[in-house]
């Protein structure tokens, strides 16, 4: 069977903490596509699901009632999978090809969250907290410091809240202390 | 070819449970009508009634519910119960999903055109490891479309 390779360990990590149900306060992903092309770019990881969620009796009831029906989506990407390098063009590109798949399949919103094996540069701190969009959620964190950057949007702030992606961060930076 | 598969206890507890009552019921009638209900060996007579449940029920869940895929690098066959439900080769596929079900329990998605046509393989049926055995499932059929862009450079040329 085949092999995950290293650098997709962050992902694979990511992927499974929303297969069991890490996102489920915010969006109900059902749906993990690895390697998605969308337009010029390959995302590690997409995922689709609603912001309902599916429940059993008294939670389907008051999720039926009480939720909004809305298509969501979180993607993933990391910067070696982006060649040469992540610039910020290249950054502005992915966000582009997000918010084309944001059109195409009518979703309420979208994450985006950009693993980087190095340190954030200035300009990406720059131009993802300074992101305003509501349709998009941005993040960008690095895998060797630590720092996780995000949108000061609402969906941005829930990948710091609700997806815990510090936590995950954190595991990983303890994981390769130890 | 490579076989996947699992008794699933919950499925297989659900079809045995009746046939232990009846058996525990059939012993207590036969240990009451040769004058043994009280002996003291009367419990250890009864357990028996689980074996002899749990038999019952694991041949009616081999023949209803088992879930087996078995596959190789070409094709994949999914078996229920000992009936083929699909027989395919990878080759006929082009993207390939993780997707939860109502219980939140992980299967593949395979899809024929993507948004399209789509097959669904149980996995969490069987002791497959979701993410390692999708990464296989991709492998195989990224490997369709290399050889098929390799085909079409031999062509060109």
């Amino acid at each position: 069977m085949a092999t995950v390779s290293k650098k997709s360990d962050t992902v694979e990590l990511l992927e499974r903490g929303l297969i069991g149900g890490r996102a489920r306060w915010v969006a109900d992903l059902r749906e993990f596509f690895r390697r998605f092309r969308i337009g010029d770019t390959t995302f590690d990881l997409y995922a689709r699901g609603g912001t309902r969620n599916r429940g059993f009796l008294m939670s389907r009831f008051f999720a039926w009632s009480a939720l909004p029906n809305y298509d969501v989506a979180l993607l993933c990407i990391s910067s070696e999978s982006v060649r040469p390098g992540l610039t910020s063009e290249k950054l502005r590109k992915v966000i582009d090809d997000v918010l084309y798949l944001v059109r195409k399949e009518e979703l309420k919103w979208a994450w985006l969250i950009v693993f980087l094996n190095s340190t954030v540069p200035a300009w990406g701190v720059s131009l993802v907290s300074r992101y305003d969009r509501q349709e998009l959620g941005l993040s960008l964190a690095s895998t060797t410091t630590g720092q996780v950057v995000v949108s000061a949007n609402q969906i941005g702030r829930s990948i710091r809240k609700q997806l815990g992606l510090d936590k995950l961060i954190e595991r990983i930076m303890h994981d390769k202390v130890n | 070819m490579t076989k996947l598969t699992r008794t699933q206890l919950s499925v297989l507890a659900s079809y045995s449970s009746p046939f232990v009552l009846i058996a525990a019921i059939s012993i207590n009638i036969i240990l009451a009508s040769s004058g043994l209900s009280t002996t003291p060996f009367k419990l250890i007579i009864l357990s028996a009634s689980f074996p002899v449940g749990f038999g019952i029920g694991k041949i009616i869940y081999m023949k209803r519910s088992n879930v087996e895929i078995s596959f190789d690098d070409k094709s994949f066959q999914v078996f229920k119960g000992g009936k083929l439900l699909l027989h395919d080769n990878w080759r006929n596929y082009k993207l390939v999903s993780i997707h939860l079900d109502q219980y939140s329990r992980p299967d593949l998605r395979l899809y024929k055109t993507p948004n399209g046509d789509f097959q669904e393989l149980p996995i969490s049926r069987t002791n497959a490891h979701p993410q390692e055995f999708r990464d296989y499932v991709q492998t195989m059929i990224s490997r369709r479309s290399t050889t098929e862009s390799n085909l079409q450079v031999v062509e060109a040329c």
